[in-house]
């Protein structure tokens, strides 16, 4: 298991190098440079440009800035904000909680009703119930997630006046209220992961269920409800909680139109209001950090599974 | 009159196929709702019954009426004529960054897969790189560096998704370079390209046609997600995300701005799924139950 393990940390290490050169040349793409963008309210002359470049090392070729750039972000120097002058790390450091208890809770309602569901529309194949469950499957992939969220502040916020519309209360001051006001944007985020698990139960329980295992403690004469929860689907969800694992993931990068609707100061919000406000090593670091919480979690989803499936643990 | 059997006989299967496809309840029904959009777009200038662009200062925020069948919105232009005249951004974003993640994904994976060694791993590296930036984000810096109009979001999302199709192409190469009758062209000696291209690149094609398919879908929400940022469609250019941008200012005051053009994205994208998932299953024994 230490070997399989050590294998799928090597393989993160070129996936991590790829991540920090498209995030690079995204940089170095832009209209203008960090020089003129630092100086954009100064009126420089050509020599103090050139000076401020050479400061910089932006007179250096790519692959020279590339490693001097890669060797701050190693350090934990992802820069710093054009707008706030603080360091961004620091910035994405201050929202990522925001954002963690946001998806956090989209996971839990994902697994809580996803599972269930996919479950049931399994274990009656072919039946209303079935078709019900897929037909809401497919629905959950096609709602665009800022729109559902427009909808549900329209009738929970407006019209029933239940929950508040916006905003953001910290778990350390309220939790109560902290978790009231997340349930919405929760329900929103969690809309499309519902429809995935589901999906994904669903043909995992089918698989598990035409397995000879579960055929066999059928012949024994075991309960059916036995079977099906003490054989088939402790199986069935092995595939299943890996890939809730890897949705979390994704569920950090999904929360940017939540949390842009309803107005939650998260690390979403972040990286579109930097890209509104030029702000472009915010939305670098952004960029670099979900995509390193996406590989941090692809890796202990891997970790996990290894450890319920003897059959990776050997080797 | 020779021609007809002959060309039945150069593609047996493809008559089948679409047949099934028709008999697949899922595949007719989402085939119809693409179709009905596709309609809609191209036919939009006689459909929609004002000017989508025309401004009304009589007819402010209006509720649906007569007159107007969605209300207005908030500077008096019909929110129905909007809606119609939105499906062509939507469906223009989905069918041109899909084609132009084909155009560059279909290559590099077919190159991958049949050449392997070191350009493979180099290009899986990538393909791994990009997937682990969620799509979203990758799209959204993307169309920020490439400046925000609706022809930079279709790049930004055609490159984004484009390692999805990479993969699978090159998984489907590989797959084909195991049967044997790739091995008996290339043993009669013809060139890598005319295998590539004759014998494995046909292989992949209803694998990619399914994934396409979805991908369109997937292309349509993240095109409206990226207008409803300020990233794509700019205003006043009618479109789904953008008008919601604005309708969710009006939410108290004009709720029906929000739902018609929430309700075009929601059926367009299932109409698209739905298409997909028949195709999968028609199409691709692999994945069946």
């Amino acid at each position: 298991m230490g070997r399989y393990l050590l294998g799928r940390l090597a393989l993160a290490i070129p996936t991590l190098i790829v991540v920090s050169v498209v995030v690079f040349v995204l940089q170095k793409l832009l209209p203008g440079d960090a020089a003129t963008l630092m100086t954009a309210d100064a009126d420089l002359s050509a020599a103090d440009l050139a000076r401020i470049r050479a400061e910089l090392g932006l007179d250096r070729s790519w692959p020279a800035q590339y490693l001097v750039w890669m060797w701050g972000v190693i350090q934990g120097d992802l820069g710093t904000s054009l707008n706030t002058k603080l360091p961004v790390l620091d910035v994405i450091l201050d929202k990522l909680p925001v954002t963690f208890q946001l998806a956090t809770m989209a996971i839990l309602i994902s697994i809580g009703v996803g599972v269930p569901l996919g479950v049931i529309a399994a274990l009656r194949r072919g039946s209303a119930a079935d078709y019900a469950v897929n037909f809401a499957g497919l629905s959950g992939l096609s709602i665009p997630p800022f729109w559902f969220g427009i909808m549900l502040i329209l009738a929970f916020s407006v019209e029933l006046n239940w929950f508040p519309a916006s905003g953001y209360v910290s778990p350390f001051e309220d939790l109560g209220a902290s978790l009231w006001t997340m349930l919405l944007p929760a329900i929103v985020l969690a809309s499309e992961n519902i429809a995935i698990l589901m999906r994904h139960t669903r043909s995992a329980m089918l698989g598990v269920l035409k397995q000879d295992y579960v055929r066999t403690a059928r012949a024994k004469g075991v309960f059916e409800r036995l079977v099906v929860v003490r054989h088939a689907l402790r199986n069935a969800l092995i595939p299943v909680i890996t890939l809730g694992a890897i949705e979390f993931g994704r569920l950090l990068g999904g929360a940017v139109l939540t949390e842009q609707v309803f107005t939650i100061p998260g690390f979403g919000k972040l990286l579109v209001d930097g890209v509104f406000t030029r702000d472009y090593p915010i939305v670098q670091g952004v960029v670099l950090v979900a995509a390193c919480c996406y590989i941090a979690l692809n890796f202990l989803a891997d970790a996990a599974y290894a450890g319920v499936n003897p059959r990776i643990r050997a080797r | 009159m020779t021609g007809i059997p002959a060309a039945a006989a150069v593609s047996p299967r493809a008559p089948g196929a679409l047949a099934r496809l028709l008999r697949h309840p899922g595949a007719a029904i989402g085939g119809g709702i693409a179709l009905f959009f596709v309609l809609i777009a191209i036919l939009a200038p006689v459909l929609a019954p004002y000017d989508p662009m025309a401004v009304d200062w009589m007819a402010l925020r209006s509720p649906p009426s007569a007159a107007h069948w969605f209300g207005t919105d908030e500077i008096g232009r019909d929110v129905l004529s909007r809606t119609i005249w939105g499906s062509r951004a939507s469906l223009l974003a989905g069918l041109a960054s899909i084609a132009l993640a084909l155009a560059v994904g279909v290559p590099l994976g077919l190159a991958a897969g049949y050449f392997g060694g070191w350009f493979d791993a180099l290009a899986m590296r990538v393909v791994d790189g990009m997937l682990a930036i969620p799509l979203l984000v990758l799209a959204i810096a993307m169309a920020a560096t490439l400046g925000p109009s609706l022809g930079n979001a279709m790049i930004a999302i055609g490159l984004s998704v484009c390692p999805v199709f990479v993969r699978l192409a090159r998984a489907q190469t590989l797959a084909a370079m195991a049967e044997e009758y790739v091995e008996a062209a290339r043993a009669m000696g013809y060139s890598h390209l005319r295998v590539a291209l004759r014998h494995v690149l046909p292989n992949t094609v209803p694998a990619l046609l399914v994934q396409a398919t979805l991908g369109i879908a997937t292309a349509i929400i993240t095109e409206s997600s990226l207008s409803f940022l300020g990233l794509g469609q700019q205003p006043p250019a009618p479109s789904w995300g953008s008008s919601l941008n604005t309708a969710k200012n009006f939410i108290v005051q004009a709720p029906w701005m929000s739902l018609w053009p929430g309700l075009a994205i929601c059926l367009a994208v299932f109409g698209f799924n739905l298409l997909g998932d028949g195709l999968r299953d028609t199409l691709d024994p692999r994945d069946k139950d």
